[in-house]
């Protein structure tokens, strides 16, 4: 074929189709018009067009229509969903970091105020005993940590951990001439905690966990002393800052040890609660007894004017106030010890009269010397072994016994304890002794305040009961078991007070 | 289509106003049978639907749709070949009054009208639509896309596949044939002299 035909015929098929541009239809058509053969092809182009150009248009079946819509607006969806997914997925991703977040800064903040766990306790006792203390306290301090840290319920002691020491533990954050009423027995209460709490010192400022349903009237003594100071941060602290605190106190009080001032103002105090409590309601005052019997040691012990037992009086002592002097290493050990039936040494009164034999039972405890009792002047001119001798002294005192209240009182006191709620344990079984506990009941009740202190680090307030314990129940096995822990500790404190004689008084009295 | 691309059906549906018909068309006179002529029209709709995302701005929508439904058509021509069916052009037999007649003829006299009794207009529709059918594929739907879509030479041969030459080929091939066709049909002559002259004004 003519190439030449052949695009001159694509030329007029362009040009029948208006295909062609302007300049180049109008040269075509001056050429058709010329040209014969070409008009003729142009001809027959449009015949052909023109017989099928009235070929009407038939009409799309609807059949389907709708369907197809529904399908194609399904496809819309599916369409937009990645792109909202998308958006969704980084929604999510942003607001699950921003919840971790939440999360992690809470949980931080909660891990620095909680409380220690039993197993911090216990590294902070052995660290703690490692600076200051030697070994002196270890064996004591390492059996009540690892009791507590072999609680069956860990999480739910740490949980009730900042309650148990408020009500025993002291704010530190005291004034110095209000603290210094209290310095003399912490002096010699603490011992070895001048060393052991060094480096706790900037954690002075830290208050402990408020304790207003065992907030007992201003006082002289240790605990009402220093639950008067502002609890600004009180909530935020737990049971290790209460007992840093607690350390700091000692520390920082001590400064004030030698403050005439303080002397004065001690006895003022001591006048002004004795008055109070004789007025207060003795149900109430039952309940601050318990409060006193955790802070009363020292005021027992500073009614002996310092002369034995390592605490000294800051509370209800006449002229306690002055430092006590380096304590002795064997306080209670060296009291003689009546030897009487555990029954006849129940102190604690019928529920009735519930303050007086806890009075009796903690006179020498700091508690008011206007509360009644029954043998006031023996119990305040002892100390230590007063308190030992006095539930047999006064066995024909002794409360009627509320059988159903120790149990109940011991049952509860096994729990906490199970828990590791170690001043829950401390109060039930100090309830139990008021309720006239006898025998193993007794027996248990008193290791179980001599251990809850011992844990709460009150290891004056567990001497008491520990030295009860050993003396009214030398043939159990508890008695046998803090008896040794004693021996080991006086022992331990005998070595080191020979190592180093000229810090022998601050390091030798420790717990006992 | 860029809106429906983007998630909006509405947009689809004025798609489907605007193009459903003449696509029908197109697949109607390509396949020459009205019920598989609507199933490629849904299927074709549907590709698009289902294809929405491959299509790019660079080429025209109806390019698009009539390369879709030309390939549905093609595939559906190839299924056909394989069924055991006659030819048009195969005598017919065993219908009374069908004797040397072609089935074209039948086809194109279902009306009941030879193409020399009817009246002009109504015999020349069924002939026009026999003389399409009769093309080649190729050079069916070339014809169909140009004179009924109106589609231009180089866009069908994007549709197609092969060049705008290939195209215009193609396109003259098919007028010749339906020229001759008709003229073979006695649709000729002054017939297609008067149309020529209607449309030459």
């Amino acid at each position: 074929m003519n190439p030449g035909v052949h695009q001159n015929e694509d030329t007029l098929l362009d040009f029948a189709y208006g295909e062609l541009p302007a300049h180049e239809a109008a040269a075509v058509d001056a050429h058709v018009r010329t040209c014969a053969k070409c008009s003729q092809a142009l001809a027959q182009i449009r015949g052909v067009r023109s017989m099928f150009a009235p070929l009407p248009m038939e009409a799309a079946p609807e059949a389907g229509l709708e369907s197809l819509l529904a399908y194609a607006e399904q496809h819309a969806r599916r369409t937009k969903a990645p792109a909202q997914a998308g958006w969704r997925r980084w929604l999510f991703v942003f607001s699950s970091a921003a919840a971790l977040l939440v999360v992690g800064v809470v949980a931080t903040r909660a891990m620095e105020e909680a409380p220690q766990t039993p197993a911090d306790v216990f590294a902070r006792n052995q660290k703690e005993a490692e600076r200051g203390l030697g070994s002196a306290q270890l064996p004591g301090l390492a059996q009540d940590a690892e009791k507590a840290a072999n609680a069956p319920t860990p999480v739910a002691a740490a949980a009730e951990a900042p309650q148990a020491p408020a009500p025993v533990m002291a704010a530190p954050s005291r004034p110095a001439a209000t603290a210094d009423v209290d310095e003399g027995g912490l002096e010699g209460k603490r011992g070895g905690g001048e060393t052991r709490n060094k480096d706790t010192g900037s954690q002075n400022q830290k208050a402990p966990p408020p304790a207003p349903k065992l907030a007992k009237p201003s006082g002289p003594s240790l605990g009402d002393s220093l639950r008067d100071e502002p609890r600004q941060s009180e909530s935020k602290r737990g049971l290790n800052s209460t007992w840093n605190e607690d350390s700091n106190s000692v520390g920082g009080l001590k400064q004030d040890f030698s403050n005439a001032a303080g002397a004065r103002r001690q006895e003022s105090a001591d006048k002004k609660v004795e008055a109070q409590a004789a007025r207060e309601p003795t149900k109430e005052r039952s309940r601050e007894r318990l409060d006193d019997l955790s802070d009363g040691t020292s005021a027992r012990q500073s009614a002996t004017g310092g002369t034995a037992t390592p605490p000294s009086s800051f509370g209800l002592g006449t002229g306690s106030s002055a430092p006590s002097p380096p304590p002795q290493v064997e306080p209670v050990a060296a009291a003689p010890r009546p030897v009487s039936p555990p029954v006849q040494q129940a102190p604690a009164p019928p529920p009735a009269d519930a303050p007086a034999p806890l009075k009796k039972m903690t006179s020498g405890y700091g508690l008011p010397s206007s509360a009644p009792r029954s043998a006031p002047s023996s119990v305040e001119a002892d100390d230590a072994e007063t308190v030992a001798s006095a539930p047999a002294g006064r066995a024909e005192q002794r409360p009627v016994r509320d059988v159903e209240s120790v149990k109940q009182a011991l049952t509860k006191a096994r729990e906490l304890g199970s828990v590791g709620d170690r001043k829950g344990e401390v109060e039930a079984a100090l309830l139990a002794l008021s309720a006239g506990a006898t025998g193993y009941e007794r027996a248990e009740a008193l290791k179980r305040a001599c251990d809850g202190y011992e844990a709460l680090r009150l290891f004056d307030r567990a001497e008491s009961f520990c030295g009860l314990l050993v003396s009214e129940f030398p043939a159990t096995a508890a008695g046998q078991e803090v008896a040794r822990r004693r021996a080991a500790v006086r022992k331990a404190a005998e070595e080191k007070a020979k190592a180093r004689p000229a810090e022998a008084p601050a390091s030798v009295s420790p717990a006992y | 289509m860029l809106a429906f691309k983007s998630g909006d059906a509405r947009a689809f549906a004025t798609l489907v106003a605007r193009h459903r018909q003449p696509v029908f068309n197109f697949i109607l006179r390509y396949v020459g049978h009205r019920q598989r002529a609507e199933d490629l029209l849904q299927e074709t709709w549907l590709k698009v639907v289902r294809s929405s995302s491959e299509w790019e701005p660079k080429a025209r929508f109806t390019t698009w749709v009539y390369t879709i439904a030309r390939n549905l058509c093609v595939d559906s021509a190839r299924k056909e070949a394989f069924r055991a069916t006659d030819s048009l052009d195969a005598p017919a037999s065993g219908d009374e009054g069908a004797e040397g007649r072609s089935k074209g003829e039948l086809v194109a006299d279902e009306s009941g009208q030879t193409p020399d009794r009817a009246a002009h207009n109504v015999r020349l529709r069924p002939l026009l639509e026999r003389a399409i059918a009769s093309l080649p594929p190729e050079q069916r739907e070339v014809f169909l896309l140009r004179e009924y879509q109106g589609i231009g030479f180089k866009e069908i041969a994007e549709v197609t596949g092969v060049n705008e030459n290939t195209v215009k080929s193609r396109m003259r091939y098919a007028l010749e044939g339906l020229r001759k066709k008709l003229a073979e049909w006695g649709v000729d002559g002054e017939a297609m002299a008067e149309a020529s002259r209607t449309v030459m004004g």
